[in-house]
């Protein structure tokens, strides 16, 4: 299996599996295609501003997973007291063929390993039910977090 | 009796916001070595943010004193499902009434500013997290849990 950065011409390989991730995981079809030009337009601008990293496994030439991290602006509190950023984990997608074999947890020590590298000890994400196993395994815990939609949507428990 | 009306917050208000920011996590149990420890730098973040505009603040006040508080932070965030057509979400915090001043609707009348200056910024998805007392409050006004998940690295 290689390992390479996620670049520019990525973006349609991310903006591909963070849909097919939100499919499986039930979100509605119509919200998925709005979101999709809008994704393209943030992913490339957070990549040429080194603010999105991310990862491509492949073997052979068939694309097995990706996923990747942003870094967001938080006030320090006791969970970081002397930094003011958390790394947010984000579209983590392997390929149903590739699933079984750990790939998601590589993906996530990379992750991990980033944030390290960057200094940013507090990382959080929002867990998918099949994902959330595989995060309780490597010491992840639910949070107190509660969302509001003032457009009405619904949100995800 | 009505709620009074919130006003909203400026760089002036630093202190009293740093105040409230501590006074919520001593109460939801943090040591004072703790909330010492996160002190400076937490009130160099507000203090920035305040003077530039990033943090939008509002103070209720009574007696021309700060008794209560609430805080809009913007994060950058990858356009998904939740909020398609911007690449924003609204992060509520700092969310405080004085012990003295509860049970009289400031926290639900702070948290309307907030909400409609956040639709006024087409900002629609907020998140906060709550303390246990607060879960139950913000159930009532159609919040709900998340899925969040948190790790913190050991170095």
């Amino acid at each position: 299996m290689d390992t390479r950065p996620v670049v520019l011409a990525d973006v349609e390989l991310v903006t591909d599996h963070r849909t097919r991730m939100f499919a499986e995981n039930g979100k509605n079809a119509d919200d998925l295609a709005a979101m999709g030009a809008p994704f393209r337009v943030w992913l490339t601008s957070h990549l040429r501003s080194g603010q999105y990293i991310g990862w491509v496994m492949q073997e052979g030439g068939a694309v097995a997973a990706s996923g990747g991290i942003m870094f967001i602006d938080w006030p320090p509190h006791f969970s970081h007291p002397e930094i003011d950023r958390r790394a947010y984990v984000l579209n983590i997608f392997v390929e149903p063929a590739f699933r079984g074999r750990g790939l998601a947890q590589d993906l996530m020590k990379l992750c991990e390993d980033e944030s390290r590298a960057r200094g940013v000890n507090y990382m959080v994400l929002h867990a998918s039910p099949m994902g959330a196993p595989v995060y309780d395994k490597m010491g992840w815990s639910r949070t107190n977090e509660m969302a509001l939609d003032l457009a009405g949507g619904t949100i995800q428990a | 009796m009505t709620a009074p009306a919130p006003r909203p917050a400026t760089i002036r208000d630093l202190d009293v916001i740093c105040a409230q920011r501590e006074a919520i996590f001593l109460e939801s149990g943090s040591s004072p070595e703790t909330v010492a420890r996160f002190s400076e730098p937490s009130r160099e973040w507000h203090a920035e943010r305040l003077a530039d505009g990033r943090y939008r603040g509002w103070l209720t006040e009574a007696d021309g004193e700060a008794v209560a508080g609430v805080g809009l932070h913007l994060l950058d965030w990858a356009p998904g499902p939740s909020h398609a057509d911007t690449d924003r979400r609204g992060l509520v915090l700092n969310v405080w009434v004085d012990p003295a001043h509860r049970g009289r609707g400031l926290a639900k009348r702070l948290m309307l500013e907030l909400q409609a200056e956040a639709h006024r910024l087409g900002v629609f998805f907020l998140v906060l997290h709550a303390t246990d007392a607060g879960r139950r409050l913000y159930e009532r006004t159609n919040w709900r849990a998340t899925n969040e998940m948190s790790l913190s690295l050991t170095p």
